[in-house]
């Protein structure tokens, strides 16, 4: 039996392809639901930091080092959670889209973070996204929120 | 701390103490003022902005205003004054702890 890349080094993990499939995509929209009527039931009855510690039960505590895999499984899942909620009429939309997006992902054991920015000036803003290792798993606006906290 | 530190001589007793889920951040215009709990964000001007800091950074709101009179150039007592209101309404708000005694 011939050694496969796998078999050499065991910690190899192979990296979802960049696009998922109009089918695979498909397949995510109940879970986006649920996870997404999870949170705002548990919104609706505790705080923030309260919410994201129930939601992320089944996550790693460390996210440890970072994974090619688990940053595009992460992507993957941000864009279809944007597309599939964004036609959800909700207040504080990209809150709940990261809050849906954080307990997909520790159903999957991948811990992230969920960063409340702000905008300051004429017009007062404020937006949540999500990040794995410093990196946007929700597409950004194009507005730029300044970082206020992470948590 | 109830009716006491409501007082200007209880205030300035106090310890101020920023509860764990009140972050903020401080931008040229304003201060912006996030409690995590209540999902509600508060903005407070420069002034402001520079008593959490002083606040943070001594504990003692006695202490803070005496950095701050210096700070600022004005009659100790006016900045006591108007850093114990300032306290106060921090705390009617849930964004400060007045305590006894230090943090820690």
């Amino acid at each position: 039996m011939s050694p496969t890349a796998e078999s050499l080094n065991p910690s190899l993990q192979p990296v979802p392809a960049e696009r998922m499939s109009p089918a695979e995509k498909i397949a995510l929209v109940p879970e986006i639901l649920l996870a997404y009527r999870q949170a705002r039931r548990e919104l609706s009855r505790s705080d923030l930091p309260t919410v994201l510690e129930k939601l992320r039960r089944g996550a790693e505590a460390d996210p440890g080092e970072f994974s090619p895999a688990s940053h595009q499984t992460g992507k993957q899942l941000g864009g279809a959670v944007k597309k599939t909620l964004g036609l959800i009429a909700t207040r504080s939309r990209c809150l709940m889209q990261s809050l849906t997006l954080t307990a997909m992902l520790s159903r999957r054991g991948i811990r992230s973070s969920l960063v409340i920015g702000v905008e300051s000036g004429e017009e007062f803003g404020a937006h949540a996204w999500v990040e794995y290792h410093g990196r946007h798993l929700l597409p950004p606006l194009k507005r730029r929120f300044e970082r206020l906290t992470e948590l | 701390m109830s009716t006491e530190a409501q007082t200007k001589d209880g205030i300035l007793k106090a310890y101020a103490q920023t509860p764990d889920n009140v972050v903020y951040r401080t931008f040229v215009a304003e201060t912006v003022v996030l409690n995590l709990n209540t999902g509600k964000y508060h903005g407070v001007n420069p002034t402001g902005g520079r008593m959490l800091e002083v606040l943070a950074e001594v504990g003692s709101v006695e202490e803070a205003a005496k950095v701050l009179a210096e700070e600022y150039g004005r009659p100790l007592e006016e900045i006591q004054d108007d850093l114990c209101k300032f306290c106060s309404d921090l705390e009617q708000r849930e964004l400060i702890i007045l305590a006894d005694e230090p943090n820690g």
